[in-house]
């Protein structure tokens, strides 16, 4: 760059620093009035942010560290690690004072600038000795230092060759001295926390630095946090979060890398859209300007994102790119492909920085800071003194000399390291097959997981059908059996009555046996077979058995092999929506940095001391279960601060340490995550409460209730134990979401509480709320599904062990009462746990929300592949169900969730409201239709189902009985003329039988006779009805036996 | 017309069978384009039913398809007008019975077998029906049948303000929206 052209620059610096002299008077003004609140501070920060940003790309290196002293200064404030004292507005008014002074200079004077520096030095160090502030002082050592120096020269001046190496052996210098003086060593937290601390470009700090700074403070395994501000690209953040080891920086590499192609897909469209529409110097319109910002954008992200991570040569190229970008999107006025050229060489360059940020390449990017600081400079020049009509010739006359430049790196470059070059270029230009990421929407993986469940749906109903078939198949065996039984018997018996029975007399029907019959009559039949017409049917029909049972081989291996082919699909679909969920999977770190902000700024609000510590930032669920859940956690951590923890001054009265703590711990426990958020506060006061709650009138008697049965209460709508309302809490609005957010997810919170001690919060959260497979159970009939992972044990109970009037039973050291599920779901209105004729009743252990519950239930009907659908758009939330599944039949099952099912049903107890009989849901009538014709059995069936009934078949009076020992019907449908069993010798059975003699039957014939209708009036049937019979009065009929049953 | 085979919205076979007709008649269809509609003059489509011992007209526009009604699976911990829900060709409708809802006088739907789903923008609820009566269309200058007395003051906002005769037989206009909108209907969990 010229020298002219440099001074040219400084100018336009200085008139840029005394642009922002008196904001920054005005602001500092506010401080010492003491009315600058944070977004004063910020705003202060921000304007010495850019002085110093400017000043070390106008090469004023000192000024860049004073302005950057000065920024130190403003953030530790907005952190509350530095007082406000008449000695800081005192270096804020000089720092401001001297800058504007030097600014105010013709043009740079080295020597005045580092005298300037040193002197702000040296107030710097005053000040943080008086504060005792160790992160200023060890920024002071780090600008003060010589080795630091060389850093800072490498970082500011960037165009002299040489010093990337230097920066890498110096780097490795820092590290080892920074090893020596600490025992941990913490790369991850120093990347942490160097995202943490806005505008601290990596050019200036580097991380052994911040390890230095750090190591003491925090330990390997936790990650704590002091309060102070960290706001900073949200993305960025999590990408650090994880590093710690050479894998978790591959990770870290692979994420940051998955990123940056995001950016650099955009930068590189840009330049593309900027190339076809510029071929010529062409004047800036709004369209091109607009480009250039997106393209600047994407730059500025990607600088922040390598300077995060700590790739300093990625950061420190894209910082280049990103000046150029601005002076151009700013103040140029025009643009020209000579521009384009300049930039596209800096982004091929980026681009490889990105896939290799690790590669030596300290002389190309110093060639490419040079190359556009002298294009910039000349450009700036060149327009300048441009008119209208001159800009044709200044284009030309700028660019051979640009290009000129950037070839000759290139060129030189090329030479030095060709080989090398030439593999770099080979990789960049394959996408690999096997590594990398690729994003996916959120919303186009829930797709993809809902087209799998689909699919475990139509699989199982297909398993339904197939085992059907093989049902069918053992049918369809006994029937060719049967009929094999019958052809030997018929043959067997023709053949004795045709030798001996049939005489003479059969001979005239004899058929020929191949000739004619009348030449063998000297034959006896024995010596003789001769077939007549029977004989062959006989014989056909005995074929036909053995072809009947052929095809039935044939289609049992068939279905065998279909069986196969399912449980294959079963167990590749099992792999695949494993796969599909882990996919989900997010750790905690993705949202544990917003509990950190939320203890800081409540601490910062209240005026407490309050330090977190989360553990478990690799514990991973559903990214949906955290993005409901950590509300609920924030609450809980405002809680925390407002309730829980004392003011300092009363801490260390309680001789407690001034800085209180929370901690977060998270840890996995099978399928469910057990958080937990515990502070060293002053606990809950259990007197407090009780008055409350007796005040409240929400409890008669708290008195009576132990501790733990009244912790639950805070979970109630409306109330709060804190007297005053604030903005942080004591709106008794919030404990009570925390819950029911949390029993939506199917968990459960516990509150432990110690005097004087602290509170702690147990969350128990389920992983995934997909649920894949459940438990279908029956309780009154009904059919429901339990999540499988929510039941701890299934087990009988025997009455013997049940104890107490609430039969209660000992289950692992633990009392507990059985609950009757139709109970719970309002089915019945009183336990029917002494009705199970067994003499034992089947339970589910599940966890509720207080702790374990037995659950009794009539039967297990099996385990199934579910898919949850939610209840419609009109029922958004139902208490104690999370939805339904559809059963192969098109049968819905509600999916129980014991979390919420449990608090209702306990809430009902309490207050002894049972529900009323019109609340109990009623069940579908149930007929049993017996006729010997499939047709009709069919016909009526469907009629019987279109009301939403229950049909079941049964062909004659015997397989009726047999039917009637599973099936308990509301109605019977009975047939006169029917094999086995009559209908007339049934309905005698029927009635004769205590069980079943109050059913109602009706009778459905063709007989139509006096004689018929009398015998079944004798039988004791209820209604004849005699075929054909009219839809609607078969229909009225069994409606008047519903009603009659329901008034019953 | 069999509704078991009807996978098409209500409203849109019936404007289809208007159409039909419409191209039968060309004179006529043509005279209605001449005439500049009025809105109190458009007609309007009703299919008429009974809920409660009320005679009751649903609009057309309201309801979303009329079929049999499949088994109800009842839920827990619902108000009693909540029946459960129904799965209609794998959508989840949630029943209601709407003379319980609205207190209405009569047994409630205890004979039903046909399900009418309103619909209100996305908001889908079944009605369970014992008979459909047919259906009618009036203009709303022929809705002027005062409300029958069983309608008290308070049950008024879920009818339109007159009602219309077909058969000698009164029918009150249901106000779809008004009831998929209607607080006490949507807070459902206050009801318990």
């Amino acid at each position: 760059m010229g020298e002219s052209s440099r001074t040219e620059l400084i100018g336009f610096y200085f008139e840029e620093v005394r642009a922002y002299v008196p904001e920054i008077q005005d602001g500092i003004t506010r401080v010492k009035a003491g009315d600058a609140d944070t977004e004063v501070i910020r705003e202060l920060f921000r304007l010495f942010h850019n002085i110093k940003g400017a000043a070390s790309q106008v090469y004023l290196r000192c000024l860049s560290e004073v302005a950057l002293l000065t920024e130190f200064v403003l953030e530790q404030i907005m952190d509350k690690e530095l007082a406000v004292t008449p000695a800081v507005t005192c270096f804020l008014d000089d720092s401001v004072e001297k800058i504007s002074e030097y600014c105010s200079r013709e043009e740079k004077d080295d020597r005045v600038e580092s005298d300037l520096l040193e002197a702000r030095l040296a107030d710097f160090l005053e000040l943080c000795t008086q504060q005792g502030n160790v992160a200023g002082i060890a920024l002071h050592k780090e600008i003060a230092h010589p080795l630091e120096g060389n850093l800072m020269d490498f970082a500011n001046t960037p165009a002299q060759s040489g010093d990337g190496v230097s920066l890498i052996e110096d780097e490795d210098a820092v590290n080892k001295s920074a090893e020596a003086s600490s025992s941990t060593d913490l790369n991850d937290m120093s990347l942490d926390d160097f995202a943490a601390l806005p505008g601290m470009d990596n050019e200036i700090i580097d991380e052994s630095f911040l390890d230095e700074l750090l190591a003491d403070s925090f330990s390997q395994n936790e990650i704590e946090e002091s309060l102070q501000e960290t706001p900073g690209d949200d993305s960025a953040a999590e990408i650090v979060a994880d590093t710690g080891d050479e894998e978790g920086d591959e990770v870290l590499f692979e994420i940051f890398r998955e990123e940056c192609e995001d950016h650099l897909v955009v930068i590189s469209r840009t330049l593309n859209n900027l190339e076809e529409r510029i071929v010529t110097l062409v004047e800036f319109s709004p369209e091109l300007r607009e480009d250039l910002g997106a393209m600047r954008r994407a730059v500025h992200t990607l600088k922040g994102a390598a300077a995060m991570v700590g790739y300093s040569q990625l950061a420190t190229s894209a910082h280049s790119l990103e000046d150029m970008l601005d002076w151009l999107h700013d103040h140029a006025g025009h643009i020209g492909p000579a521009d384009l050229q300049v930039m596209a060489s800096a982004i091929d360059l980026i681009e490889h920085l990105s896939r290799q940020p690790h590669s030596d390449n300290a002389v190309r990017i110093g060639e490419m800071e040079k190359a556009i600081a002298g294009h910039l400079a000349e450009r700036h020049s060149a327009s300048s003194g441009e008119t209208e009509g001159s800009r044709e010739s200044s284009e030309q006359e700028i660019q051979p000399e640009t290009i000129a430049t950037m070839a000759t790196a290139s060129e030189a470059h090329a030479e030095s390291d060709d080989l090398e070059d030439g593999a770099i270029l080979a990789e960049e230009t394959v996408l690999s097959p096997s590594s990398g990421n690729i994003r996916v929407k959120v919303e186009n993986l829930d797709e993809i997981i809902r087209i799998e469940g689909e699919l475990v749906v139509a699989r199982s109903s297909m398993e339904g059908i197939v085992n059907e078939l093989s049902l069918s198949m053992d049918e369809l065996q006994a029937a060719q059996e049967k009929l094999r039984r019958i052809a030997q018997e018929l043959e067997s018996g023709f053949e004795v009555q045709s030798l001996y029975g049939f005489g003479t007399e059969t001979l005239p029907e004899q058929t020929r046996s191949g000739r004619g019959s009348t030449g063998f009559n000297e034959f006896d039949p024995i010596e003789l077979d001769r077939y007549s017409k029977l004989n062959l049917i006989i014989r056909s029909l005995n074929e036909l058995s053995v072809d009947v049972n052929s095809i039935h081989a044939g289609m049992t291996g068939l279905s065998s092999e279909l069986q196969g082919h399912i449980a294959r699909q079963q167990l590749v679909m099992g792999a695949m929506q494993d796969k599909l969920m882990r996919t989900r999977m997010t750790p905690m770190s993705a949202v544990s940095r917003a509990f950190f902000r939320t203890v800081r700024n409540t601490a910062a609000q209240l005026g407490k001391n309050v330090r977190l510590t989360v553990t478990g930032d690799d514990v991973f669920m559903d990214r949906f279960i955290w993005s409901k859940i950590t509300d609920p956690l924030m609450h809980i951590l405002r809680n925390c601060v407002d309730h829980g923890i004392e003011v300092p001054t009363v801490r260390l009265e309680k001789g407690k340490p001034e800085t209180a703590s929370i901690r977060i711990e998270a840890r996995q426990l099978g399928s469910f995550v057990e958080l937990f958020v515990s502070d060293d506060g002053a606990g809950i006061d259990t007197g407090v409460l009780r008055r409350k709650l007796a005040a409240a009138k929400l409890v008669s008697n708290p008195e009576t209730l132990s501790d733990e049965d009244l912790l639950p209460y805070l979970f109630q709508t409306g109330f709060s134990t804190k007297d005053e309302v604030s903005q942080v809490s004591g709106r008794g609005v919030g404990l009570d979401v925390v819950l029911k957010n949390i029993q939506e997810l199917r968990g459960t919170v516990r509150i432990k509480t110690q005097a004087g001690q602290g509170t702690r919060f147990e969350l128990r959260i389920p992983i995934t709320l997909s649920i894949n497979k459940a438990i279908l159970v029956s309780a009154a009939d009904r059919q429901y599904a339990i999540p499988l992972q929510d039941v701890v044990e299934v087990r009988r109970v025997a009455f013997s062990e049940l104890t107490g009037e609430d039969a209660r039973f000992n289950w692992r050291q633990e009392d507990l009462a059985i609950k009757d599920l139709a109970v719970m779901l309002q089915l019945r209105q009183s336990a029917a746990i002494m009705a199970a004729k067994s003499g034992s009743c089947l339970v589910l252990i599940v966890q509720g929300s207080k702790g374990y519950e037995a659950i009794m239930i009539d039967e297990i009907k099996g385990q199934m592949e579910i898919v949850v659908k939610d209840l419609g758009t009109y029922l958004t939330h139902v208490k104690g169900v999370s939805g339904v599944t559809i059963l192969g039949d098109g049968n819905l099952i509600p999916v129980l969730n014991f979390s919420e099912l449990g608090d209702v049903s306990r809430t009902l107890h309490k207050e002894e409201k049972l529900p009323s009989p019109s609340q109990v849901q009623e069940l579908p009538l149930q007929v049993l239709i017996v006729d010997d014709s499939i047709s009709v059995r069919q016909s009526i069936a469907r009629l019987v189902k279109h009301q939403s009934w229950r049909p079941e078949m049964a062909v004659d009076g015997v397989n009726a009985l047999e039917k009637l020992e599973t099936f308990r019907p509301d109605a019977i449908i009975l047939d006169i003329e029917m094999p086995r069993m009559n209908g007339y010798e049934f309905m005698s059975i029927l009635r004769k039988n205590e069980k079943y003699h109050s059913i109602p039957v009706i009778m459905l014939t063709s007989r139509t006779s006096d004689k018929h209708r009398a015998k079944a009036d004798e039988l004791g049937v209820d209604f004849y009805l005699t075929k054909p019979f009219q839809d609607d009065t078969f229909v009225q009929l069994l409606s008047g036996i519903r009603q009659y049953r329901r008034s019953r | 017309m069999n509704y078991q085979e009807m996978d098409k919205p209500l409203g849109q076979v019936i404007s289809e069978i208007d159409a039909l007709l419409a191209a039968a008649s060309p004179g006529a269809a043509r005279l209605q384009s001449y005439v500049a509609p009025v809105e109190s003059a458009i007609p309007h489509r009703f299919v008429l039913t009974e809920v409660g011992s009320l005679r009751m007209a649903l609009p057309i526009d309201g309801l979303a398809e009329v079929g049999p009604l499949p088994a109800i699976t009842p839920l827990p911990n619902l108000p009693d007008w909540i029946l459960g829900i129904v799965n209609v060709r794998s959508e989840i409708i949630s029943v209601v019975d709407l003379a319980k809802f609205l207190d209405l006088p009569g047994k409630g739907e205890q004979s039903a077998d046909q399900l009418v789903v309103l619909q209100h923008r996305e908001m889908r609820t079944a009605l369970p029906i014992g008979r459909i009566y047919g259906t009618a269309s009036r203009c709303q200058d022929e809705q002027n049948l005062p409300l029958s007395p069983e309608i008290t003051k308070e049950k008024r906002e879920f009818f339109a303000p007159g009602g219309f005769q077909v058969d000698d037989r009164a029918y009150v206009v249901l106000d779809v929206q008004q009831v998929l909108t209607n607080r006490r209907f949507l807070e459902y969990n206050q009801a318990l």
